[in-house]
């Protein structure tokens, strides 16, 4: 006896309400309850759905779902920090040492043109916030409405290393490292704010590569 | 039913068993499988299966296939190649593990 697609959201409901808001960890669940329930139906077809959930749920671990969770949660950490290091060399490879070696001299060359070279380092500052809004924008505002998926928030949550960059970046103006770098600081603020640069860009590409795999397993789904 | 903590500390070697004898499995499956096998002596909980296939996942020694089935969306685990070589080392492991427990059980029969 199949479940219907009513009492399915019903569970669904449920593993939502019991802290599961993980698409890809609450569909592997859903579909277990539903197939006990689908055995349960067929000996008794009247039989409380709602009780029986929690019967269910009861019998799943001494410890419910927490212990899934906290044990999902180390695996897909664990494996996501593995694909990003993968994908975080693939990026760097000999185009864009060549790329990042360029944006350098190009800075060093622009900066030179500047009469005041504070101007100069607050139009890099802007850009810098310029890029933080844009990664704010697209995580935060832009894709609340789509499914949720462990590996990706892990992704999302990597961009607020991008926020601590930034500040920073703004950091590098102070008083105190001028006077510690002397001729050097304005070198040493170009060579940081490309490297600020290749973060966030190298970030969006990890970024993109987990979304394709993810995206592969679940095909029909929209994912953030 | 036996003592489920003997069980304990094989079951990443029955999952992976279980799928080598078998192209792809869901969660339910393997619990369902392993009663049917064992005669209902050995009942995995979800509790216990559910972290252990994603640590398998994590591992790199499962892979991950999501269908729709009927009205719902069902994550089959099936076995990467190096997966089915760790099966092969898991169950030599477990071999060797039987032959020296029925050696210390019972030093005159053993299973050679």
């Amino acid at each position: 006896m199949e479940i219907s697609k009513e009492q399915l959201l019903q569970i669904d409901k449920y593993m939502y309400a019991c802290g599961i808001k993980f698409h890809d960890v609450r569909i592997e669940i859903v579909d277990h309850f539903a197939n006990i329930l689908e055995q349960k139906l067929v000996d008794n077809p009247g039989l409380n759905l709602e009780q029986e959930i929690i019967e269910i749920h009861k019998n799943f671990s001494d410890s419910g779902f927490s212990k899934l969770l906290k044990e999902k949660t180390k695996w897909v950490t664990k494996k996501f920090y593995k694909q990003t290091l993968k994908h975080f060399i693939a990026f760097f490879k000999l185009p864009k040492i060549i790329f990042s070696a360029a944006t350098f001299y190009g800075l060093f060359l622009l900066m030179n043109e500047f009469g005041n070279k504070e101007n100069f380092f607050n139009i890099l500052q802007g850009v810098a916030l310029l890029l933080s809004f844009r990664l704010l924008f697209n995580v935060n505002i832009r894709n609340t409405k789509k499914e949720q998926f462990l590996s990706i928030n892990m992704t999302h949550s990597f961009f607020n290393v991008f926020y601590l960059l930034v500040m920073l970046f703004r950091f590098l103006d102070s008083q105190m490292l001028l006077n510690l770098l002397g001729g050097f600081y304005q070198i040493f603020h170009i060579g940081a704010y490309v490297l600020l640069f290749l973060f966030y860009w190298s970030g969006e590409y990890v970024y993109r590569q987990n979304k394709i795999e993810v995206q592969k397993q679940y095909p029909n789904i929209l994912v953030s | 039913m036996g003592n489920q903590k003997l069980f304990k500390g094989s079951l990443q070697t029955i999952i992976l068993k279980l799928l080598a004898s078998n192209d792809k499995m869901y969660g339910y499956e393997i619990t369902q499988k392993v009663k049917e096998l064992t005669k209902g002596e050995l009942q995995i909980t979800e509790g216990a299966l559910y972290p252990a296939l994603h640590k398998l996942e994590a591992d790199g020694l499962l892979d991950v296939e999501v269908a729709k089935v009927g009205n719902r969306m069902r994550k089959y685990y099936k076995l990467t190649e190096s997966g089915t070589k760790e099966t092969v080392n898991k169950l030599e492991e477990m071999q060797e593990f039987l032959k020296t427990m029925q050696q210390l059980v019972n030093p005159k029969f053993s299973l050679e």
